[in-house]
């Protein structure tokens, strides 16, 4: 058992890991150069997939998003991708969703709009759960599916979910790159507008919610959550060590019930469920494990 | 249970690493390389 306060270990777990989102950050944008020029990088090292859902418009921006390079290889002549797809099921079965919760620059983003002191509100249950499997639909859909399928008169499909929803996009690219260069201002239209009015949207829905874009709209989470009970990055809960106070369950700022499951696909590795146990039923699965229990099983 | 996940995660790597190669041997990356390097005017949202 703890002999510490939990609410200390919550503040550590989350400065801890703000700490890494913050390095990653940086390290994936690193470029500073590209911010006052208001050009982007055009080094070799943008051949290879960042993680996370990075824009590689981004004028820091030193790899590509994995996202953004899978539907332009859709959306071009072969229509099939192997290496993109490959990176993206690397993280995955490497980290699963902890990419989002301690790398992801636009989520961290959205963990700092939440800690603005206020009313919290989340959405009815009814309305949550279906919710959830929209970030599904995004990437079956805006991912895969239109890029490949909508072609114009050359045989160039769009890249829709860049072009119609992605906010990291906005946040990144359009809006450093837009201040920097007037000339890129004359061709604002309607659908820049549209994608700067859900920017806005979502970061102020973050204040209220906890990572809004993460739960129903990211396809990158929605990939890497279907890899959260393969990946070599796991939890462990251990039912017998556990009084079922629901400290987890309210340290868990995804609402997930992690008795339940706690190698859901909506976990994004925070490790606030693991800082807010008094009983250390929670704990990091050692890699390889050879038990499902018991010390073998054991990092902490 | 375990060493079922066991070989599921060697197998999801070993296929990972496989499409990788794959990539690479096609020139894929070369596609990533040029998409990344210019300036993509959709996810600024003016294209």
């Amino acid at each position: 058992m703890k002999s510490g306060g939990f609410g200390e270990d919550l503040k550590r777990a989350d400065r801890k890991r703000g700490f890494f989102q913050l390095i990653f950050a940086v390290l994936f944008n690193g470029y500073a150069a590209g911010f006052t020029k208001g050009k982007i990088f055009t080094g070799k090292t943008k051949a290879i997939c960042v993680p996370v859902l990075n824009c590689h418009s981004c004028p820091g921006a030193l790899g590509a998003c994995p996202i953004g390079s899978l539907q332009k290889v859709l959306a071009g002549s072969s229509r099939v991708s192997f290496y993109a797809l490959g990176f993206l099921m690397l993280f995955g079965v490497v980290l699963g969703r902890l990419v989002c919760g301690f790398l992801c620059p636009f989520g961290w983003i959205q963990d700092l709009l939440h800690r603005i002191p206020g009313k919290k509100a989340e959405l009815p249950e009814k309305i949550d759960r279906p919710a959830r499997k929209l970030k599904y639909a995004v990437l079956l859909l805006l991912v895969v599916l239109l890029p490949m399928a909508v072609r114009d008169e050359f045989g160039i499909g769009t890249t829709f979910f860049c072009a119609w929803l992605c906010p990291a996009g906005t946040l990144e690219a359009g809006l450093p790159l837009l201040a920097a260069n007037p000339e890129l201002r004359l061709m604002i239209g309607g659908q820049f507008y549209w994608k700067l009015a859900l920017l806005i949207a979502l970061l102020l829905w973050s204040v209220f919610t906890y990572r809004p874009f993460c739960r129903y709209l990211c396809p990158l989470g929605a990939f890497y959550g279907l890899f959260n009970r393969f990946s070599l990055y796991q939890y462990r809960f251990e039912s017998e060590k556990c009084t079922g106070c629901g400290a987890c369950a309210r340290a868990c700022q995804m609402k997930i019930d992690v008795t339940k499951n706690v190698n859901s696909a909506e976990c994004i590795r925070c490790g606030r469920c693991i800082a807010a146990c008094p009983e250390d039923a929670i704990s990091r699965k050692k890699i390889f494990s050879r038990t499902e229990t018991g010390k073998t099983g054991e990092e902490r | 249970m375990d060493k079922k996940q066991n070989i599921i995660r060697i197998a999801i790597g070993a296929a990972s690493a496989g499409l990788i190669a794959a990539g690479l041997l096609s020139g894929e990356h070369l596609q990533v390389l040029r998409n990344a390097i210019i300036t993509c005017l959709s996810c600024i949202g003016i294209g």
